[in-house]
C-alpha cells in the first residue's frame, strides 16, 4: 500500500526553493485530473529528493524558451498513448524500416509537430514521466561522472531538444561539444535552449546531420558521445553504433538509451526485450560500463503497457 | 438509466474488462484501480468509436470524473 500524500501541502513547502517547479506542479494538478497524475504522484512520493531540483532545473529552461509545459506535454503525451494503444492492439509500430523517410516528412520535417509540441513536450518528460526522470537520474549518476577529462571534446548524435548537450556543457565549462541531428527544427530549438540558458556560442556547434550514413569524424576522436532515444528511430542502429565506436578515443563513453515494446509518433526499429538490445551493443563493439532497465510496471504494477526504456553508459573495444 | 449511460456503461465494462462495474457521476479514476494514463486513452478510443465524436486535448486531459464524461459526450451528440 502506497502512503498518502497531500500535495497542497508538498507544493507550499518547496515553493520558496523551486518557485517554477511549484508553480508549474500546482498548474498541472488544477489542469489535467486524470492523464499522468498517478505517474506525477508517484514521482512526488517516491522521487521526492530528485524530482525537485531536475523539475526546478528544466522547467527553468522551458520557461527561458517562453515555453507552455503543461499543454506540450499533453499533446506529446496523447500521440504517444495513441501510438502505445495501438501497438498493444497490432504488434505492430507506426513505422518499419522501410518507411524513415515518412517519419521524416510526418514527424522530423514537419513543423505542426516538432515545434507545436513534440520537442518541448519530449523535453518536459524528463519532470513528469517517473521513467524518463529515473533515465535521466543514470545520465547524471553513471555518465556525467565518467566524463574525466577536463578538456574534452564529445558529440551528441540526433540531440533533439539539446537538454542532454545543455547538462554536459554546463558540468563542464571546458568542453566543447559538436551536435548532429535530422531535423532543422530540433536544430534551432536546441540552438536556442543552450544560448537563452547561458552556453556560450563558442562552446558548441549545431549542424544537420544524418546518422544512418558513415560519420564524417575522424576514428578515436571524440571523448564523449550521446546517442539517446535513436536507435528505435532509424533502420540502420547497429551501423550506426558501430560509427560511433570508431569515432570514440578508447579511453571515451557513450551514453546510449533506447525504448523496447514502446511505440511512439517516431518509432520504427522494434526491440523486444533487453538481450536484443545488449547483443547489438556488443556487434557494434561497445562494451557496458554500466546499464538501468525500467519497466514501465516499476512504477504502476497493474498496467498493461509492456515499455521498457533502457540506458546504457559503454566504451568502445578497440 | 438514459441510453447515453447505459452505452458508456457498456463502454466501460469493456474496456477494463469488468462485467461488474456500475457507472455513477461521481465516479473518478480513485475508483477503478486500473484506470491509468494507458486505460484512460483506451477508455477514450472507445467512446469516440461507440458515439462516433471527437474529444478534444483539453477534454482528454482534464476530465474529472464520469459525470463530465457524459455531459461532453451529451453537449457533442446534439449539436
Amino acid at each position: 500500500m502506497s502512503k498518502e500524500i497531500n500535495i497542497p501541502e508538498i507544493i507550499e513547502s518547496k515553493r520558496d526553493q523551486y518557485p517554477v517547479a511549484a508553480a508549474t506542479v500546482e498548474r498541472f494538478f488544477n489542469e489535467s485530473i486524470v492523464l499522468l497524475r498517478k505517474q506525477m504522484e508517484f514521482s512526488l512520493r517516491e522521487r521526492g529528493d530528485y524530482f525537485w531540483p531536475l523539475a526546478e532545473k528544466i522547467l527553468t529552461i522551458d520557461q527561458n524558451l517562453g515555453g507552455d509545459p503543461i499543454k506540450a506535454l499533453l499533446e506529446y503525451t496523447l500521440a504517444f498513448l495513441r501510438e502505445q494503444a495501438s501497438f498493444m492492439k497490432t504488434g505492430n509500430y507506426r513505422y518499419d524500416t522501410d518507411s524513415f523517410n515518412d517519419a521524416f516528412a510526418e514527424v522530423y520535417d514537419n513543423p505542426d509537430v516538432m515545434e507545436n509540441f513534440y520537442l518541448e513536450g519530449l523535453l518536459v518528460t524528463h519532470v513528469f514521466w517517473p521513467i524518463h526522470l529515473d533515465m535521466h537520474r543514470f545520465f547524471e549518476d553513471h555518465f556525467l561522472s565518467a566524463i574525466t577529462t577536463e578538456k574534452s571534446i564529445g558529440a551528441e548524435f540526433g540531440f533533439g531538444h539539446g537538454l542532454y548537450l545543455y547538462e554536459i556543457l554546463k558540468k563542464f565549462p571546458d568542453t566543447y561539444a559538436l551536435g548532429f541531428d535530422i531535423s532543422k527544427y530540433s536544430l534551432s530549438y536546441a540552438q536556442r535552449l543552450l544560448e537563452k540558458n547561458g552556453i556560450a556560442k563558442d562552446r558548441f556547434s549545431l549542424d544537420l546531420g544524418d546518422v544512418r550514413q558513415p560519420l564524417a569524424l575522424e576514428s578515436n576522436s571524440l571523448d564523449w558521445c550521446v546517442f539517446a532515444e535513436v536507435l528505435e528511430h532509424i533502420p540502420n542502429p547497429k551501423e550506426a553504433l558501430t560509427e560511433i565506436s570508431r569515432c570514440l578515443n578508447p579511453n571515451g563513453h557513450v551514453f546510449i538509451t533506447t525504448a523496447i515494446n514502446s511505440n511512439a509518433l517516431d518509432h520504427l526499429w522494434h526491440f523486444n526485450n533487453m538481450d536484443e538490445v545488449t547483443d547489438m551493443l556488443s556487434s557494434a563493439n561497445l562494451q557496458i560500463v554500466s546499464s538501468v532497465e525500467l519497466p514501465l510496471s516499476n512504477y504502476d504494477s497493474k498496467t498493461k503497457d509492456p515499455t521498457i526504456d533502457c540506458a546504457f553508459v559503454c566504451t568502445p573495444t578497440k | 438509466m438514459t441510453d447515453i449511460t447505459q452505452s458508456l456503461q457498456d463502454v466501460f465494462r469493456e474496456v477494463f474488462d469488468d462485467e461488474e462495474i456500475v457507472i455513477t457521476d461521481d465516479m473518478t479514476s480513485e475508483n477503478i484501480e486500473e484506470w491509468d494514463s494507458m486505460m484512460h486513452i483506451n477508455l477514450i478510443f472507445a467512446c469516440e468509436q461507440k458515439f462516433g465524436l471527437k474529444f478534444a486535448l483539453a477534454e482528454i486531459a482534464s476530465l474529472r470524473n464520469v459525470g463530465e464524461l457524459k455531459a461532453i459526450i451529451t453537449s457533442k451528440s446534439t449539436t
